[in-house]
């Protein structure tokens, strides 16, 4: 593993940038987070050289199965209607639900391992998302959130974090830091970016309207001159450099071709993760598509192909536009979920939520293909080799975008805070 | 309740002219000496203001007229701006104490009832879209603190009524308040402690606070008073009947087939794994004597009868959890519950898991023997004590920086030792006023409002963080979220302010889970037994049915026919609802899944509240893009005749056409509108609500107003100008039956600015309309809405 040497000279001066140039958030609103470096300072790990400098992270809402996807175990009673398939890797196999993810298992580390003790879908899903126990006192930020403070934007044009999906409530977004590292949410990828376009009118007709509105403002901006109203002034030149710069067209699909389009699935997920691979070569740091409906406590059988037929699709044909495009090396995919299911089958021939093991998948990004690490004993039922907590999981998705485990950032309430909430990377998943 | 407008073009004008003795508005009418005088307290709240920036050397900021004024008024009590109307109705006014009689009559309107909703919705964190089972508990909330406001009930009586807050969530909304942290009280003490006292306690909730003088220990003290409130714990006498008699039958079950009642009851492998791998296990043998293949033996009996159990009951348990599905949260109760230290305490005044008797952190202490009523009454009485050192000093200066746009000590929710206060006389005398007015917090607000250093014009200067302000006008604020949103509605919708789509569906919900309750739980224990069985069979019913169709999907799965499947999936759903329809029939005895909410009024208290459905065209619209369908009823369209100068038949068919066009914009433009208070709230991810920082609920007073770019693109190029100047909105009718370019041009200035356009403006949309036509209108309008005027409040 590639290691460099961080001044806190160096990290303060990224850090600022990452602050001054905002899409979401305009103005230079201060810096009310006091942070402490103290690289190395416990985990005796510094930040990666060469680390991924996008994340897309997929989430299946709803708790996916794990039996029927990446933590098989066929001949056992557990297993059920589903099947176990040959990858193109010699020592994994998968469900026969993800046959196009099997063609491509060579680029997974798939860890069989999670293992937490949030059993209810909130909890876990926040879990995941930050590291931290849900409370009513704090929400904390994303991982979107927390690469975007430590390691700023790359284009300023765009948001430094989307998130793609139709759930109403999210966990993971810019928490308690500043309102400009709140991802921009998306509900219909195949929608564009909202009120980028003129709307009825000419761009003539804008221009002049412009003039009109800043001569009608004149002598209020001359009496009141002050930050709050000059960040305002500032924001309409960012939306008006927005609307006719070039990367707006990373929102649009509708520039791809139909063959590609296709090639992802005719689905919300699937132009999501097109999106979010448009987005990412358009230089947006992280990327979150969300896919519900795993909550699948009756009739697993029935609604896991039909879940796993769109997940495999859409995720297999983004990794294998990332890497035709060059983008998987510096593109940490995440595939994860709140939690696993029963192993055991109920009486609805369903399966309940199970937070004690669970899989999820890492690609991209420096990320060691074709390995699977951990493992479930016979029924998947217990963790029995390299258990991995979601702190530690987090710390690995952290690890590999660089970013500093052990820097403490304060929120307002001053309560200390770190990326992955003390968490261990999984070093063995990395190339 | 009176809506505003309608207040304003009628009421107002007449109580201006005639009603002098209304308009003194101080004290209560009819008390004689003694009274509570408004005028006096405003100027001595000025007097102590001026004598403190006196003493900076300092200057108060020149008094404002009065169309800054009518505006700010408006937007700080009503939460939006004047409409033409108003504003013209205030400005016609010959009535010297005009200002004090706006500010009256605003503080009782419809208008304020909402923006002072959202107030407290982000300082309460009331969220109605906190998941499965609570929906109906925050809409007994929000109905709930909406009629404390309307009422407006004191501010102790009202704190004291959550804190306390016990039943069912039909007969006190208030439960709410422990419903919202169901499962989490030691944050809800946290928030508790931290909104009402001013104390941040979070801290020690895991160590002593590194910063403020609090333990752990004083934490786990405070915590003890409130542990017991539980928000989860609706139990029933039926269902522990039932419970009782699946238990029996399990115990039958396993002495039939085990022939020892004693021989534990073991589930499962994994069961059986933790007797015999458990440091007891050769106790158990012992016990039974037997040695280890004998209980293995017998325990794999014991399993089968669980199994044989397990088989027998599973509808009725099926059953069970459906029925229960609506009532998981319908009641708060105050139960027995010793809270203990975490296992890890590391102080030396106690140890580990010790059980903690409650103790309060400051002011009067609380002697538990010696109560008369419960434990949670006796803390919420030591909380709104008027001899509490924050209670009152917190909600003063909350209300202060309400009205100013900064506290008198900031953070408003941080006392401390520590805590900078910029003027002490005046907090002190806040306080006593608080306290003479016996927290009559529309009296309080209305001696601000009445002050001098209000009517000033607001600061220009650059605020510095943690720098002390001193008041020489209020603060130059941006308009929060909803003010924005309020603004537009009520420009575009007719009397916005008492117009409520979503209550009659909120009753309702509420009402239905009480029907549900009373249709289940006013069962006897037999009827109650007899019926869930009932349920259950013809649960089991549905089960081979199911089993069918899940084989044939198998099948249609192998055989890749990706439509079959579907279909077949669609089969299973219905069979799913046909499980749900019989709970609704059978166990809800058909409640209805719309019920009519109206006998709650009464039931909640709330006699005076106006539901504010209107008459007029039904409009539903679907789901857009993350904004809900609200169903809204809009006046019937007055359609107009082509001009009468309009002779050619296409001319006129196109004129005709374009009207109805007008109208269907309008339509689907206005149909998800209404103030934001009577909308879903917090709305949704990508709402303009949420795009101008309005809060997600989650923790406490966590709006935004902070730019960003979404903002800009949704005023540059969202739908609001056509929303305004569509010609059947109410500002765009105005603007389309105005008289001459002129009049239309000052009307856009009065709706969007409250102010008439001066020499140079007037020219250049002059000169705007003289290149473009009627289309300039729009533009003008489009200008003003993007400027920062428009937006930010002076």
């Amino acid at each position: 593993m590639k290691t460099a040497f961080k001044s806190d000279e160096w990290s303060r001066r990224r850090f600022m940038e990452g602050t001054a140039k905002t899409f979401l958030g305009v103005g230079a609103l201060g810096l009310t987070t006091r942070s402490h470096a103290a690289a190395g300072a416990n985990l005796g790990l510094a930040e990666r050289v060469g680390a991924a400098k996008h994340v897309i992270y997929l989430y299946m809402n709803g708790g996916m199965t794990h039996l029927d996807t990446f933590d098989t175990k066929p001949g056992h009673e557990n297993q059920g209607e589903t099947r176990t398939i040959d990858t193109n890797v010699d020592d994994i196999k998968l469900s026969s639900l993800l046959p196009s993810l099997a063609a491509q298992a060579d680029k997974l580390a798939v860890m069989r391992s999670l293992t937490s003790t949030a059993g209810a879908h909130d909890q876990g899903n926040y879990l995941m998302h930050t590291s931290y126990d849900q409370g009513a006192t704090i929400r904390h930020p994303g991982i979107g959130a927390w690469s975007l403070k430590f390691k700023g934007r790359l284009n300023p044009n765009l948001p430094g974090s989307v998130f793609i999906g139709g759930d109403s409530r999210i966990n993971g977004g810019g928490g308690f830091f500043e309102p400009q590292y709140e991802p921009l949410t998306i509900s219909d990828p195949q929608a564009g970016l909202k009120n980028s376009k003129l709307r009825g009118m000419k761009k003539d007709d804008f221009d002049q309207r412009l003039v009109l509105a800043s001569e009608f403002d004149a002598d209020f901006n001359a009496r009141y001159n002050v930050k709050q109203v000059r960040a305002y002034t500032q924001m309409y030149d960012d939306a008006v450099r927005i609307m006719q710069s070039r990367d707006l067209a990373a929102f649009d699909l509708s520039s791809e071709d139909k063959i590609t389009r296709e090639r992802y699935g005719d689905n919300a997920f699937g132009q999501g993760c097109l999106l979010a691979r448009r987005l990412i070569e358009h230089d947006v740091r992280a990327v979150e598509v969300s896919y519900g409906g795993w909550d699948m406590h009756n009739n697993v059988f029935v609604a896991a192909p039909e879940r796993c037929g769109v997940l495999d699709q859409a995720m297999a044909a983004l990794l294998a536009d990332l890497e035709r495009r060059g983008k998987l090396e510096d593109t940490l995919v995440v595939l994860t979920t709140e939690f696993g299911r029963t192993p055991r089958i109920n009486q609805n021939e369903g399966r309940d939520h199970y937070p004690k093991a669970f899989s999820s998948v890492l690609a991209g990004g420096g990320i060691k293909g074709g390995i699977a690490y951990g493992k479930t004993d016979e029924g998947a039922e217990n963790v029995i080799e390299n258990p991995v907590k979601i702190p530690d999981f987090n710390a690995t998705i952290a690890h590999a975008l660089g970013l500093p485990l052990d820097q403490v950032l304060y929120s307002p309430s001053k309560r200390p805070f770190t990326v992955a909430h003390k968490g261990k990377p999984v070093l063995d998943v990395f190339a | 309740m009176k809506p505003l407008s309608v207040l304003s073009a009628v009421t107002l004008g007449f109580s201006l002219a005639a009603s002098p003795l209304a308009a003194e508005s101080g004290g209560k009418p009819g008390k004689g000496k003694g009274e509570f005088n408004v005028s006096k307290a405003s100027a001595e709240v000025d007097r102590l203001v001026e004598a403190m920036l006196e003493k900076q050397g300092a200057k108060p900021n020149p008094d404002i007229d009065d169309a800054t004024f009518v505006r700010r008024v408006y937007l700080d009590v009503a939460g939006r701006v004047p409409t033409i109307e108003e504003a013209e109705n205030f400005h016609g006014s010959t009535y010297q104490r005009k200002r004090q009689q706006l500010i009256t009559d605003l503080l009782e309107s419809d208008g304020q009832m909402s923006h002072s909703y959202n107030f407290w919705a982000d300082v309460l964190r009331i969220n109605s879209g906190l998941g499965v089972g609570a929906t109906q508990a925050e809409a007994a909330y929000q109905l709930w603190v909406k009629e404390a406001i309307d009422s407006n009930m004191p501010y102790d009586k009202f704190v004291r009524e959550m804190i306390s807050a016990r039943g069912m969530i039909w007969e006190n909304g208030a439960v709410g308040y422990y419903i919202r942290d169901r499962g989490m009280p030691l944050d809800n003490m946290s928030n508790t402690v931290r909104v009402f006292l001013g104390t941040r306690l979070e801290c020690a909730q895991c160590h002593n606070h590194p910063f403020d003088k609090w333990t752990q220990m004083d934490y786990y003290e405070m915590a003890a008073f409130s542990y017991g409130m539980d928000a989860r714990g609706y139990d029933s006498p039926n269902r522990q009947a039932l419970n009782k008699v699946l238990k029996e039958d399990r115990n039958a079950l396993h002495l039939k087939m085990v022939g020892n009642a004693k021989f534990p009851q073991i589930r499962n492998q994994d069961e059986l794994k933790r007797y015999t791998e458990g440091e007891k296990y050769q106790t158990y043998l012992d016990r039974f004597k037997m040695n280890d293949d004998q209980f293995r033996a017998l325990a794999k009996k014991s399993i089968a009868a669980y199994e044989a159990y397990d088989h027998q009951s599973r509808g009725t348990n099926n059953a069970l959890n459906e029925i229960y599905n609506p009532l998981r949260y319908v009641k708060t109760a105050e139960v027995e519950k010793t809270l203990k230290l975490p296992h890890d305490y590391q102080y030396d005044d106690a140890k580990p898991n010790e059980a903690i008797t409650a103790r309060t952190m400051f002011g009067k202490e609380i002697d538990l023997e010696n109560i008369d009523d419960s434990t949670i009454e006796a803390y919420a009485d030591w909380m709104v004590s008027k001899e509490n050192p924050t209670f009152t000093r917190v909600i003063a200066n909350r209300l202060w920086k309400r009205v100013f746009g900064h506290g008198v000590f900031e953070p408003i929710d941080e006392l401390t030792e520590q805590t900078r206060i910029s003027n002490p006389e005046l907090l002190t005398y806040l306080e006593g006023m608080m306290k003479t007015l016996n927290y009559d917090m529309r009296k309080y607000q209305e001696v601000l409002y009445n002050t001098k250093t209000y009517q000033r014009a607001a600061n220009s200067g650059e605020m510095t963080m943690g720098e002390d302000y001193f008041f020489a006008g209020p603060l130059l604020r941006r308009m929060s979220a909803e003010q924005i949103w309020d603004s537009i509605v009520a420009l575009a919708l007719p009397e916005a302010d008492g117009y409520r789509p979503r209550v009659a569906d909120q009753l309702g919900t509420v009402e239905r889970v009480r029907l549900i309750y009373k249709a289940v739980e006013g069962r006897s224990e037999e009827e109650f037994i007899a019926m869930v069985k009932e349920i259950g069979e013809a649960y089991e019913t549905i089960r081979p049915r199911e089993e069918k169709v899940r084989k044939e999907s198998a099948k249609a799965l192998e055989a890749g026919d990706k439509e079959r499947v579907a279909k077949l999936r669609t089969e299973l759903n219905g069979l799913r609802n046909e499980a749900r329809k019989i709970v609704e029939e059978i166990g809800y005895k058909n409640v209805g899944r719309k019920v009519d909410g109206g006998e709650l009024l009464a039931a909640m208290g709330m006699t005076e509240m106006e539901v504010g459905m209107r008459d007029g065209e039904a409009v539903m619209t679907g789901e857009g893009s993350g904004e809900r369908a609200v169903l809204t009823k809009l006046p019937k369209p007055e359609f107009t005749d082509p001009p009468a100068g309009m002779k050619d038949k296409k001319e006129r068919k196109a004129w005709v056409d374009r009207q109805r066009q007008d109208h269907r914009t309008y339509t689907s433009l206005v149909s998800q509108m209404a103030r934001a208070s009577e909308l879903e709230s917090p709305a949704r991810r990508g709402h303009f609500l949420r795009e101008f920082g309005q809060s997600d609920r989650e923790v406490i007073e966590n709006s935004a107003n902070s730019a960003s770019v979404p903002q800009a693109l949704n005023l540059m190029n969202g739908s609001m100008v056509e929303a305004l100047t569509n010609r059947f909105a109410v500002f765009g009718n105005r603007i389309h039956t105005a008289g001459d370019p002129d009049e239309k041009i000052r009307m856009i200035f009065q709706a969007m600015l409250t102010r008439e356009p001066n020499e140079r403006e007037m020219n250049l949309a002059r000169a705007e309309v003289e290149s473009r036509g009627d289309d300039a209108y729009p533009a003008i309008v489009w200008a003003l809405l993007n400027t920062r005027q428009f937006i930010f409040i002076q």
